[in-house]
């Protein structure tokens, strides 16, 4: 469809097909319109605005469930117009079984973070319900675009909502977390941008990633774009050396915003690896990969670590956040079909887990106005429902099985023990051993994680619900509302069916992951062999431009 | 000669506002309201330059009305006008937000307005100028009106000062502008463009003369664009200019210096026949841009005041625009060439309307006689004042260039057209400019964060509310959003634009080639004309 984007949006409305994913991404925008032209006064209003915004977007979502084809290769439901024609810019999104989960967990996870915030958010109701609504948009347009530049744009338009969030509604230190988060990322992206012009100008004037994927590059072309790539998406994971923004945007952060940033936004940055970094340079991420692997193992013990010495709860789970998400980037770097299964579920399940503990941790703020462990003890005895939803979604986080963590984290081992014992593509000359010894160390260390992860979650739980009540503040503690309980018990559901019945969520992403690892893994091993890196060695030491792959 | 009236009828709307003003002003009461009505008459008077510029483009090529006017000393090509559009734009947006911030600083005269439309009629002349001469007296009078309007106030030191400072530099400019153009006229027997691309694109010329007369003029330019090493007068007179005024000066000022720089470098100095120096100027320029952006950016870092603030940060966005001019100036034989797509114009409205914008929204805490626009002044604004702290924030961060803003599209613009360049040889400076942008982002956020995340005082400070100063808001406020999310028409327009100064370089080369005998060979020509008037460089 060509034409300008207004003309080719009213062509496929009037007929053809319903441009479904177009309207799912821009609905929450078309509602922050018409919020804006409501008085702020209205704070009720604007509530039932956003609400309704993404309650309907929701249902959108499900529509696009129900439409998806488990069983084909590909993207689905594409919608493709011209958007800059000047530029080469096209409006071009798509899901497939990559980016669907993690639509799903967006927009099933907004409404409830809004009901949430019914009694988290006190003043400005407007601002906030327009903020998110924004947000929401950014992230289901990152999550479906397939041209780079629509992409990016809505990569960045995540930042700014976000930057609001944290810098009105969030705690004391808020102003000073919110601008090191938007600094840090803004950062990443933008050498990110260059990359993509790069490549732009390679392609020969298109930002579609099925054209950006076919440029022939050279080795040292692929390395640059791919570290730029890469670190802009581990700046948002955050991997291990890029995570000092995430502790303190968690926790200045107000309790909706810790949500969408864990339950969503965190997921962005190792959807990006996977959707874009990867596909685009495959040899670099042969080359990446062992140094992936050992940062994912050293975020999943640092992570836990920090997470052990936390004195305040909110602060706790949001270093558990960089160890978790040390999983999710431990499957990515094995890149075998158990692994990105394992990886692409563990997002979802960390979204649901971690958020379910942030809403959590924010229900008895907001009764308490303190968050310090110390504060608490005992708490078990006057609040029961709230003590038995933690201590489940603990469970959940501490990967028990029945949990949904539990399934995700398990697969992960799978892959990466069966990429360490035996890796089939490697060439039998010896030359993978190297990188089999470094995944199993790796495995081994990050299994040691899980420990350390029960080892920080229980101990807090323990101080927190357990033993006499030390405060006497604690003791006049009202237990959950109904409203409270209908949040945190539909994320338990979600715990519960993925942990007791994860064939249904698997079989979602089954297909795609399996269409991405048979092409792809081949050329990321590839550089692996002995002989490759011998012979690169030679190029290397006789000064002979290499020869192009 | 009506052909001629015709095609500059945007400018000469303008200039009859002006002197309508100026005559009638003096038989009306005294009294702020009635001069009141001189803000909604020069907003007319440029709301119909802009429909007549408008009408040109779209109906001036079937009318045959793209030649150039007044003897080839103006020219209306889709560049002028675009630019004639833009910089009507700024000065509309500019007299809406002026006159309730005049009355509270006590210099509602209608001289402002005046000036106001001799600024914007200056602006004009100098875009749509093909020779030395109308460059030079369009940008007089543009100079000259700024002048008077940043020291407007005359009760207050910081604008008498700030007045007194931009007139004594921009002297220095303009006589080293004269000074160039001079040698220009020595080394080529022409004061047109033409005439002068003709005789400089001859072999064996002499390259110490030229090389000095594009340095004096370039100079000049620079100066008016606040590009480093000539930005030292941007903060004092940005900060003391009324409000209005300062944007003006960041959006129009900054628009046609650019527009007038990148056609004289393209047209005068380049054009098909390139000599050696013009190959230069890309590197040159380059080098220029990375400097001043960078510079720009790390003062503005420390600026207490929103309004000292964005003057760096205009110096900063001089640096960007300059890279820009690389990507239209470089040369079309280079490996890896990409036809430029107007990045320069676009880049400049989005940078016209989110300056307008800010320093609209600025204007409203110009409340009382003494100005401040610092933490202070600020804080509360987004609670107390809604409106004008969205269209504060909303500017700031289409100055820091975060999507889908109009602010990003014309840096993604940029960046693209300047990579495309000679295959990839600025990348360094692209990679230079992004990290400046992350710089900026810092203090972009800071202003930010004084409107909507301080702790807000008990007592709101006062604001000046007016219903023409919430129009000049929105109109900029839609500017950004609009052409934002989509950018295409404007996009064009400036590719268009662009494309008209390669082209009528091309086709005026062509004539000129036609109109002499066939087999004289043209260096012989060219030699033969300038020879005898090269000694008027010493009536100088």
């Amino acid at each position: 469809m060509d034409g300008t984007f207004t003309q080719a949006w009213l062509q496929t409305v009037s007929g053809g097909g319903f441009p479904l994913l177009t309207s799912l991404t821009l609905l929450p925008m078309l509602f922050a319109l018409f919020a804006l032209f409501i008085p702020g006064e209205m704070s009720f209003a604007h509530k039932a605005m956003s609400l309704v915004g993404s309650l309907i977007t929701g249902l959108l979502g499900l529509v696009v469930l129900g439409q998806f084809d488990r069983a084909a290769v590909g993207m689905q439901m594409v919608d493709n117009f011209s958007w800059i024609p000047s530029l080469g810019v096209r409006w071009l999104v798509g899901v497939d079984g990559l980016s669907l989960p993690y639509v799903l967990l967006t927009v099933g996870l907004t409404p409830l973070v809004l009901i949430g915030a019914w009694s988290a958010i006190e003043k400005r109701w407007k601002e906030f319900g327009i903020a998110m609504l924004v947000l929401e948009t950014g992230m289901l347009g990152s999550l479906v675009a397939t041209d780079l530049m629509t992409f990016y744009v809505f990569w960045e338009i995540m930042l700014v909502p976000m930057f609001l969030i944290i810098g009105i509604w969030g705690g004391k230190q808020r102003i000073a977390a919110t601008v090191k988060f938007f600094i840090y990322t803004m950062f990443g992206s933008l050498l990110m941008l260059v990359a993509i012009l790069y490549l732009y100008h390679k392609a020969g004037g298109s930002f579609v990633l099925a054209d950006l994927a076919a440029v022939q590059l050279s080795d040292k072309e692929q390395l640059w774009l791919f570290a730029a790539f890469a670190l802009a998406f581990m700046i948002k994971v955050p991997v291990f050396p890029f995570h000092t923004w995430l502790p303190d945007a968690h926790t200045e952060a107000p309790t909706p915003g810790s949500v969408i940033l864990a339950g969503v936004l965190l997921k962005l940055g190792t959807y990006g690896l996977l959707r874009f970094a990867i596909p685009l340079f495959p040899a670099a991420m042969g080359k990446a990969a062992p140094l992936l692997a050992v940062l994912a193992a050293i975020g999943i013990v640092f992570g836990a670590l920090m997470a052990y010495v936390q004195t305040d709860v909110k602060r706790l789970v949001a270093y558990s956040s960089v160890s978790h998400l040390g999983f999710v980037m431990l499957g990515i770097a094995i890149f075998n079909e158990e692994a990105l299964q394992g990886a692409i579920l563990q997002g979802v399940n960390h979204g649901l887990s971690t958020g379910a503990l942030f809403l959590l941790v924010g229900f008895v703020y907001e009764r308490r106005h303190t968050r310090a462990i110390a504060d608490f003890g005992g708490i078990a005895k006057t609040m029961p429902v709230y003590t038995a939803f933690f201590v489940f979604i603990t469970m959940s986080s501490i990967a028990l099985p029945l949990t949904n963590g539990f399934v995700g984290e398990f697969l992960i081992f799978a892959g990466s023990f069966k990429e360490g014992v035996q890796s089939s593509i490697l060439p039998p000359d010896g030359g993978g051993m190297a990188w089999r010894t470094m995944v199993l160390t790796c495995t081994g260390v990050a299994t040691l994680g899980i420990v350390l992860g029960a080892v920080y979650m229980l101990s807090m739980v323990r101080r927190v619900f357990f033993g006499p009540i030390t405060n006497a503040a604690n003791e006049l503690l009202k237990d959950l509302t109904w409203r409270e309980r209908f949040l945190v018990g539909t994320i338990s559901v979600f715990v519960l069916w993925i942990g007791l019945a994860p064939g249904g969520a698997l079989k979602l992403s089954e297909t795609t992951v399996h269409a991405m690892v048979q092409p792809l893994r081949p050329q990321i091993q590839q550089v692996r062999s002995k002989a490759d890196f011998q012979r690169e060695m030679r190029n290397a030491a006789m000064l002979r431009p290499q020869p192009t792959r | 000669m009506l052909h001629d009236l015709v095609l500059t009828a945007p400018l000469l709307i303008l200039l009859f506002a002006a002197v309508f003003t100026l005559v009638v002003d003096a038989f009306l009461p005294a009294g702020d309201d009635n001069r009141r009505f001189w803000a909604y008459f020069g907003a007319a008077a440029s709301a119909a330059s802009i429909l007549a510029a408008v009408g040109l483009w779209k109906f001036g090529g079937s009318l045959e009305m793209h030649t150039p006017a007044f003897a080839q000393h103006l020219s209306m090509s889709h560049y002028s006008l675009f630019f004639v559009a833009l910089t009507g734009v700024c000065a509309l947006i500019t007299h809406l937000a002026s006159p309730k911030y005049l009355s509270e600083h006590g210099s509602a005269w209608g001289e402002y307005y005046a000036l106001l439309n001799f600024a914007a009629f200056g602006m004009g002349a100098m875009v749509a100028s093909e020779s030395l001469l109308t460059l030079f007296v369009g940008l007089e009078i543009m100079s000259m009106a700024i002048y008077v309007m940043v020291a407007i106030k005359r009760t207050s030191q910081a604008s008498v000062e700030a007045g007194m400072k931009y007139f004594i530099m921009g002297s220095v400019a303009s006589a080293f502008l004269l000074y160039g153009m001079a040698f220009l006229y020595g080394l080529s027997g022409g004061t047109s463009y033409l005439e002068i691309s003709r005789a400089l694109s001859q072999p064996g010329g002499n390259t110490l003369w030229l090389s000095l007369a594009v340095l004096l003029t370039s100079a000049a330019f620079l100066f008016k664009v606040a590009a480093v090493p000539f930005h030292m007068w941007t903060p004092d007179a940005y900060e003391g200019a009324p409000t209005p005024v300062t944007g003006l000066m960041s959006s129009a000022v900054k628009a046609a210096g650019f527009a007038a720089l990148l056609k004289f470098l393209y047209a005068c100095l380049g054009g098909p026949a390139m000599n050696t120096l013009h190959a230069q100027v890309p590197t040159v320029l380059a080098t220029i841009a990375v400097v001043t952006m960078t510079v720009g950016n790390l003062l503005a870092l420390s600026q207490k005041s929103a309004k000292r603030t964005l003057a760096y940060s205009s110096i900063a966005h001089a640096g960007y625009l300059l890279l820009g001019c690389v990507a239209v100036v470089a040369d079309p034989r280079l490996p890896g060439y990409m036809q430029p797509t107007g990045a320069v114009p676009f880049y400049l409205v989005g940078y016209a309307f989110a300056s307008l914008a800010g320093f609209a929204a600025l204007t409203v805490v110009g409340k009382g006689g003494e100005e401040r626009t610092g933490e202070e002044q600020l804080i509360g604004l987004g609670r107390n004042y809604p409106f004008a702290g969205a269209v504060l924030a909303l500017a700031m961060i289409s100055l820091a260039g975060v999507p889908p803003t109009l602010g990003f599209f014309g840096k993604l613009q940029l960046a693209r057209d300047v990579l495309g360049v000679d295959g990839g040889k600025f990348l360094p400076h692209i990679i230079i400019l992004v990290l400046n942008s992350v710089v900026s982002a810092y203090y972009y956020l800071r202003i930010t964060v004084w409107v909507y995340m301080r702790p807000e005082p008990r007592q709101a400070p006062e604001y000046i509310r007016e219903t023409s100063l919430t129009w000049a808001m929105g109109l900029a406020a839609a500017g950004i959003v609009l052409v934002g999310i989509l950018p295409q028409r404007a996009l064009q327009a400036g590719q268009r634009g662009v494309a008209t100064i390669r082209t009528i370089t091309a086709i005026k080369n062509l004539h000129y080639e036609q109109a002499k005998p066939g087999a004289q060979p043209v260096r012989e020509a060219a030699v033969k004309r300038p020879a005898p008037e090269v000694k008027p460089v010493a009536d100088n």
